[in-house]
C-alpha cells in the first residue's frame, strides 16, 4: 500500500486537475511530432516531474513509465571514480547530476554525448529522438551548464534535453534560450483543497472536511505534495476527521525544530543563547535540513514576529546572509552569524523600546 | 624545570650582601602560614601574570649584578609578570629556580603565594624579598657594581683577562672552571668532563690553529662535528646500543635485528652517530639521504647489489683491498622518504628483511623519541671547548641559554655561535652578557616551534597574551594550522564569552560576523587557488574574532565540533540520498524533497503501527516493499528524523520484542530492490548468460506485459487497464513471501552496450 500521494499521482496529461491550460499547450507539443528542449520551473510540490512523465508518456506511450534504475560509473579527470544513478526507459534516461557535486561537468560531457551520438535504435519509438531529463538543473555548476550548450544544439536531431528546477536564477542565459520555458505555478488553496476532496477522499471513500483541507492546503504552503502526505499523516494519527483537528495538523520535524531556534533568538540575545543555538543548527544541518531552508524559514518567523519598524531591516539582513550563505563554504558559520545579526538588531530595538 | 639546574651557580665574587646595600628583606619567619589549596588547573592556567603591568618601573639592571644569585618566585607579582621577573634576574646574572632548597638566596614574593614555598623558606632561612625590594636589590647592586667597575677597572674583570689565555691552552678554561667551583660542582657534570678524554681535547684543538687558513672556509658545524664516539654529547646508553647491535654482526648475519631505527629531533646528533660508530668497527659507510632519489627502482639499483653480497664484493675489487672490509648502509632521513618516492619505504622494508650488511635508518620524528636531546649541562662542556678554540669568552649561564633557546640543537648552536663571530669583528673586546642579551632578545636565533592548536587559541583568547603579542605575531600563529585555526577559533568564541564581561555588548556578534566573512575567503582560497589570501584570512578568521572576544581564561576550549557534524552530514546525505534512489521508481522527488515532505509521513506510517499494533508487521513491511525500501532504510528514517523533544521519538517507543521480530520476518522474506550495484560482483561480463534463465524465472505474464507495453503506443487505454490489472494482483502476491530475489535482477542488454549489471525495478511487479 503505496502512500497516496503516489497511489493517486495522475500519469496522463488529461488527469491533471488544475493548470489544465498548460496541459493542453503540452498535450499540442507532445503530438506535433516535434519537440523543443523544455525547462520546467517553478516550485516544489507544484507538480513538475509529473508533468514532464505525463507528457513523456504522451509523445513516446506508456513504455516510458517501464523504468530502471542504473548506476553508471564516471572517472573524473583527477582519476576519481564516480558513481551516478540514472532512471532510464527505453525512451528516456533521467539523471540528477547534483548528485556528484563539483564532477557534474564530467557527467554531462560523457553521459548525454554518449545518449546523443547514438540514434535511437528501437523500430517501435515514435519519435527520432530520445529524451534525457535533467533534474535539479539548478544546481548544475556553471561549467556543467556550459558543456551542455553546444550539446543541445549539435545533437539535437538525436536528442531533447528536458532540464527541471526551482527557479531560472541559477540557470545560464545561453541555455534558457535553447529551451522553452514552462512555469508551473504552485497551485492555489482552492486546487488543492479540490485535489484532496475531489481525488484523494474520493478514492480512498473518506470524508475529509473543507476547512481541514484548506487548513491543510496553507500549512503546507501550497505544495501539493506535502498537503496529500500532511492528509495521510494526519489520517494515520486520527479518523474520522473533526472539525477542531486543525490545530493538531502536525507540522513537519524540521519545521518545529527551526521555530524552536527561531523563538530561542526571540527569548534572549547572549552568547550563551548563541552557543545553544549553534547545537540546534548543527543538529538541522546533519539531518539533511539545507541551510538555505533554515535561514528562509527563520527569516519569515522573524519578520512576522517583530514589530513593523524592523521588518524591512529584518528582510534586508536575511537577503544579505542568503547570498553570503551561497557564496561560502561552511553553512553554519554563516547561519549562526545571521542569527547574531539578528540578535544585535532586536536587542538593540528592545534596549530603545526600554529607555523611551 | 628539571630539578638538576636548581644547583647554584656559587661564583661568588666580592659583594656586598643585600643587606648591606639597604635592601628591605623579610625574615621567613615572620611569614604567615599559607594553607596548601588543591590544585586547580584553570586557576593556575591564568596565573603569573602582572596584575598591573606597567605600574612600576623596571631597572635595566647591570649585566653580573646578581651573579651568583639564586631566586624563587611565588606568587603573582604586581608590576611585572613572573616571567619578565624571571628573564630580568637571568639578565643580571642571577639564576631562577622554581623551588626554595638551601642554597636558595632569596624568595621573592608576590600576591597568594604558594605553601611549599612558603614552608620550605622557613625551613632553610631563605631570606625572602617583596617585589620592591627585588626592584630595589637590582638597581643598588648595579649600582654598586658601577661604582666598582669604576674604581676598580683592572679588577672588576678578572675573567676576560683569565680566559684570554685560555685559547692557547685547551686544558686551562676547565682545570679553571673546576677550580673555580669546586664545591658545587653537580657530579654529573664532573662525569662528563672525565669522559672527554685527554686524547680528544690534545689532539683537536691542533686542528684549528695548524690547518687556520683551510678552516677559515669550513663551517664550524663541520670543522667541530665529533670524531670519535667519545666526543658525542649525550645519550651514551643509545650509542653503546648500536655499537653492541654493529658488533653482533658476523658474517653478515646479525644475531639480533636487521636494521636499527634511529630517531630524535634534529642537530642532537644521530647522523654523525651513526658514522662514527660504523667507522669505529671498521665498516664502509654508503649514506643515502633525502637528497637522493630514493624510489622504488632506485633503491633496488643501489641497495640490493650491496646487501645481497658479503665480501666477495671486496673479494672482487681489487688485489690490494683489504678483504675483511665490511660494508652499512645509512639510511638518512628516512621521514623524508615520501611523496616523490614512490615504493620507497616498502622496497626499504623488504631490503632489510634480505639484507647482509649492516642497515642504519635515521628519522626525525617517531611516535616516542629514543633519542633525547642532550641536556645543558652535556652540551656546556662541548660548546666551552669550541668556544675557547675559536676565542670566545662565552660563560656558563649564556651557553645554557642559548641550549634553551635552540632546543639544545647542538648544529645550531654552533652556527649561532660562528655567526655572531663574523657579526662582531673583534670578539674579544665584547663583554660576554652582550650575548646574553643578543641571543635572547632578538628574536632570530629563537627555534620555530609549532604550537598545538590550544595553545594558539589561547594566545590568542587570553586577554594579555593577546595585547602583548606583535601584529605579525598573530597572524603568524594562525599559520601554526591555518585550516584548524579557524575552526578552532568558530568553536572557541562563545565558550570563551561566557562568564567573561565584555567591553561591548555585541562584541560576540561582531566576531561570528567576522569569522563568517573569513568562511569567504577561505572559499575563494579554495575555489581559484589564490593561496594569497592566507594572511588576509588569518586577520579576519582568527585576529578579528580574537580581538573581540578576548578576556581572562575561563573554561576548556573544545575541539571544533565542524568537523565531527560536517562527516556526519555527508553521512546522513548519503543515507538520504540511498533512501531517495530506493524509492525512486515510485516517487518523483529529489532529496530536499524527501527529506522535508516524504521523511515525516513515511516515519510516522512506518512505525506508528508497529507501536499500537504488533500485529501490523506485516503491513508495515509490505508498504517497505511497496517503496523497495531496505531495512537499512527504515533505520535511517529515524536517523533523520528530528523528534520535536527527547522521548517522542518513536523507534524507542516500539517494544524490543516487535521490533526483533520485525527483523526477523523482514530477513526470512526475499525483498524487491529497486536496483543493483554496478559495483556489486553479482555480474560485471555475465549479463547476458544469467538473462535467460532469469527470464524463466519471472512469470511467463512478464513477457507478455513487456510486449504489450512496448507495443502499446496506439492503445494506451487498454495499457491503462493493463497496468491497473498489473498492481492489483500484486497486492494479492505481495502477500507470499517472494520466491527469489532474482527474480527482481533480471538483466537487460543495455542501450550503449556496456553490459553493466541492471536489476529490473519494475520485474517484481508481476512476479507471482
Amino acid at each position: 500500500m503505496s502512500l497516496w500521494v503516489d497511489k493517486y499521482r495522475p500519469t496522463s496529461l488529461d488527469q491533471m486537475t488544475y493548470h489544465k491550460d498548460i496541459s493542453s499547450h503540452l498535450k499540442n507539443l507532445s503530438n506535433s511530432g516535434d519537440l523543443p528542449h523544455l525547462l520546467f520551473y517553478g516550485p516544489s510540490g507544484a507538480g513538475k516531474k509529473t508533468r514532464i512523465t505525463a507528457t513523456l508518456r504522451e509523445i513516446f506511450g506508456p513504455g516510458v513509465e517501464k523504468i530502471k534504475i542504473d548506476q553508471r560509473q564516471f572517472q573524473t579527470p583527477s582519476n576519481r571514480k564516480i558513481d551516478i544513478n540514472t532512471i532510464s526507459s527505453s525512451y528516456h534516461i533521467e539523471i540528477n547530476p547534483s548528485d556528484v557535486g563539483i564532477y557534474d561537468r564530467v557527467v554531462i560531457q560523457d553521459l548525454i554525448k554518449e545518449a546523443a551520438q547514438t540514434q535511437q535504435l528501437s523500430s517501435k519509438a515514435t519519435r527520432k529522438f530520445k529524451v534525457i531529463v535533467i533534474h535539479e538543473a539548478d544546481s548544475l555548476s556553471k561549467d556543467a551548464q556550459h558543456a551542455l550548450r553546444r550539446t543541445m544544439e549539435k545533437y539535437v536531431n538525436n536528442l531533447r534535453v528536458i532540464l527541471c528546477c526551482n527557479s531560472t536564477g541559477k540557470i545560464i542565459g545561453p541555455v534558457q534560450s535553447r529551451c522553452l520555458l514552462v512555469r508551473i505555478p504552485a497551485p492555489s488553496v482552492q486546487d488543492i483543497v479540490d485535489g484532496l476532496c475531489g481525488v484523494v477522499a474520493k478514492k480512498e471513500k473518506i470524508t475529509v472536511p473543507t476547512e481541514l483541507a484548506t487548513h491543510i492546503a496553507v500549512t503546507s504552503k501550497r505544495n501539493m505534495r506535502r498537503a496529500v502526505l500532511m492528509l495521510e499523516s494526519s489520517y494515520v494519527q486520527q479518523y474520522p476527521f473533526t472539525a477542531d483537528q486543525n490545530s493538531s495538523i502536525p507540522l513537519p520535524d524540521w519545521e518545529i525544530a527551526i521555530i524552536k531556534i527561531a523563538k530561542l533568538a526571540l527569548e534572549d540575545q547572549s552568547p550563551q543563547q548563541l552557543l545553544k543555538i549553534r547545537g540546534l543548527i548543527y543538529e538541522l544541518l546533519s539531518h539533511c535540513i539545507p541551510a538555505q531552508t533554515i535561514l528562509k524559514h527563520l527569516a519569515f518567523y522573524w519578520i512576522k514576529s517583530v514589530d513593523n519598524e524592523l521588518k524591512t531591516e529584518m528582510a534586508v539582513c536575511a537577503a544579505t546572509y542568503e547570498h553570503r550563505l551561497q557564496i561560502g563554504q561552511k553553512a553554519i558559520f554563516h547561519l549562526e552569524a545571521y542569527v547574531a545579526k539578528f540578535m544585535s538588531i532586536y536587542k538593540r530595538f528592545l534596549l530603545d523600546i526600554s529607555s523611551i | 624545570m628539571p630539578p638538576k639546574r636548581k644547583a647554584k651557580d656559587s661564583t661568588d665574587p666580592p659583594r656586598k650582601s643585600a643587606e648591606e646595600l639597604g635592601v628591605n628583606v623579610i625574615d621567613p619567619n615572620s611569614l604567615p602560614d599559607v594553607e596548601k589549596k588543591s590544585f586547580n588547573f584553570m586557576a593556575i592556567k591564568g596565573k603569573g601574570e602582572a596584575a598591573n603591568p606597567g605600574s612600576k618601573e623596571i631597572p635595566e639592571g647591570k649585566p653580573d649584578c646578581l651573579l651568583g644569585l639564586t631566586f624563587v618566585i611565588t606568587g603573582e607579582l604586581e608590576g611585572i609578570s613572573r616571567g619578565e621577573a624571571g628573564d630580568l634576574i637571568k639578565r643580571c646574572g642571577g639564576r631562577v629556580t622554581s623551588a626554595v632548597s638551601g642554597k636558595t638566596s632569596f624568595l621573592v614574593l608576590g600576591e597568594d603565594p604558594g605553601s611549599s614555598k612558603i614552608s620550605a623558606a622557613k625551613k632553610h632561612g631563605t631570606k625572602v624579598l617583596n617585589e620592591d625590594a627585588l626592584i630595589d636589590l637590582i638597581r643598588k647592586s648595579s649600582a654598586a657594581l658601577g661604582d666598582a667597575a669604576a674604581i676598580e677597572t683592572p679588577d672588576a674583570k678578572p675573567e676576560p683577562v683569565a680566559k684570554r689565555p685560555r685559547a692557547k691552552s685547551p686544558e686551562a678554561p676547565i682545570k679553571r672552571e673546576v677550580k673555580e667551583t669546586p664545591s658545587t660542582e653537580m657530579p654529573s657534570r664532573k662525569k662528563i668532563k672525565s669522559e672527554l678524554p685527554p686524547k680528544a681535547i690534545e689532539k683537536s684543538p691542533q686542528t684549528p690553529i695548524s690547518k687556520e687558513a683551510a678552516a677559515i672556509s669550513e663551517l664550524w658545524t663541520d670543522k667541530y662535528k665529533p670524531k670519535s664516539i667519545k666526543e658525542i654529547c649525550g645519550n651514551k646508553s643509545g650509542i653503546e646500543k648500536i655499537k653492541i647491535w654493529l658488533e653482533s654482526w658476523i658474517n653478515g648475519r646479525p644475531n639480533d635485528k636487521n636494521a636499527v631505527l634511529i630517531s630524535g629531533p634534529p642537530g642532537i646528533g644521530k647522523t654523525t652517530t651513526a658514522h662514527l660508530v660504523a667507522k669505529s668497527l671498521g665498516y664502509d659507510v654508503l649514506e643515502l639521504n633525502a637528497s637522493d632519489t630514493r624510489n622504488k627502482s632506485s633503491i633496488e639499483r643501489s641497495l640490493r647489489d650491496l646487501t645481497g653480497n658479503t665480501s666477495i664484493a671486496s673479494f672482487l675489487k681489487s688485489e690490494s683491498a683489504p678483504l675483511n672490509k665490511k660494508t652499512a648502509v645509512i639510511m638518512d632521513e628516512v621521514d623524508g622518504m615520501s611523496g616523490g618516492d614512490r615504493g620507497g619505504t616498502m622496497e626499504l622494508i623488504q631490503v632489510i628483511k634480505k639484507t647482509k650488511v649492516p642497515i642504519i635508518c635515521i628519522c626525525n620524528d617517531r611516535l616516542s623519541t629514543k633519542v633525547r636531546s642532550p641536556s645543558a649541562l652535556q652540551v656546556r662542556s662541548r660548546i666551552m671547548t669550541i668556544a675557547c678554540r675559536e676565542n670566545i669568552d662565552l660563560k656558563p649561564n649564556v651557553i645554557e641559554q642559548l641550549v634553551e633557546a635552540t632546543q639544545a640543537d647542538i648544529r645550531q648552536i654552533i652556527t649561532l655561535l660562528s655567526v655572531s663571530k663574523y657579526y662582531k669583528n673583534n670578539v674579544d673586546c665584547i663583554p660576554n652578557t652582550k650575548y646574553a642579551l643578543y641571543f635572547s632578545s632578538s628574536g632570530f636565533n629563537k627555534k620555530e616551534i609549532t604550537h598545538g592548536p590550544f595553545d594558539v587559541i589561547g594566545k590568542y583568547l587570553n586577554m594579555s597574551n593577546f595585547n602583548s603579542q606583535k601584529f605579525y605575531e598573530k597572524v603568524d600563529l594562525y599559520f601554526n594550522d591555518f585550516s584548524l585555526m579557524p575552526l578552532m577559533m568558530q568553536a572557541s568564541t562563545n565558550i570563551h564569552l561566557i562568564g567573561n564581561i565584555p567591553k561591548d555588548q555585541l562584541s560576540y556578534i561582531k566576531a561570528a560576523d567576522d569569522i563568517a566573512s573569513g568562511d569567504l575567503i577561505d572559499k575563494a582560497i579554495h575555489r581559484s587557488q589564490q593561496w594569497s589570501l592566507l594572511p588576509s584570512h588569518a586577520v579576519i578568521s582568527c585576529v578579528g574574532p580574537a580581538y573581540h572576544v578576548r578576556g581572562r581564561h575561563n573554561g576548556m576550549y573544545t575541539f571544533p565540533a565542524w568537523l565531527g557534524k560536517n562527516s556526519k552530514t555527508a553521512k546522513s546525505f548519503r543515507m538520504l540520498s540511498e533512501l531517495q534512489m530506493h524509492s525512486r521508481l515510485f516517487t518523483s522527488c529529489d532529496k530536499n524533497e524527501m527529506r522535508q515532505s516524504y521523511l515525516p509521513t513515511f516515519y510516522k506510517t512506518l512505525h506508528k503501527p508497529l507501536i499500537d499494533d504488533p500485529d501490523s508487521i506485516g503491513d508495515v513491511i509490505r508498504t517497505m516493499d511497496d517503496y523497495c525500501l531496505s531495512r537499512e532504510d527504515w533505520d535511517t528514517l529515524s536517523e533523520l528524523y528530528i523528534p520535536p523533544n527527547k522521548g517522542a521519538d518513536l523507534k524507542s517507543q516500539i517494544s524490543t520484542k516487535v521490533k526483533s521480530t520485525f527483523t526477523q520476518m523482514y530477513n526470512k522474506a526475499s525483498h524487491p530492490i529497486s536496483y543493483i550495484k554496478s559495483s556489486a560482483p553479482v555480474k560485471a561480463d555475465s549479463g547476458a548468460s544469467q538473462a535467460v534463465p532469469d527470464f524463466d524465472g519471472i512469470a511467463a505474464e512478464d513477457d507478455s506485459v513487456e510486449a504489450e507495453d512496448s507495443s502499446g503506443k496506439d492503445g494506451e487505454e487498454d495499457d491503462d487497464i493493463s497496468k491497473d490489472s498489473m498492481i492489483k494482483p500484486k497486492k494479492a502476491a505481495a502477500k507470499k513471501p517472494r520466491t527469489s530475489k532474482s527474480s527482481s535482477t533480471r538483466g537487460r542488454g543495455s542501450k550503449n552496450g556496456t553490459g553493466r549489471g541492471r536489476g529490473g525495478g519494475r520485474g517484481k511487479k508481476t512476479a507471482s
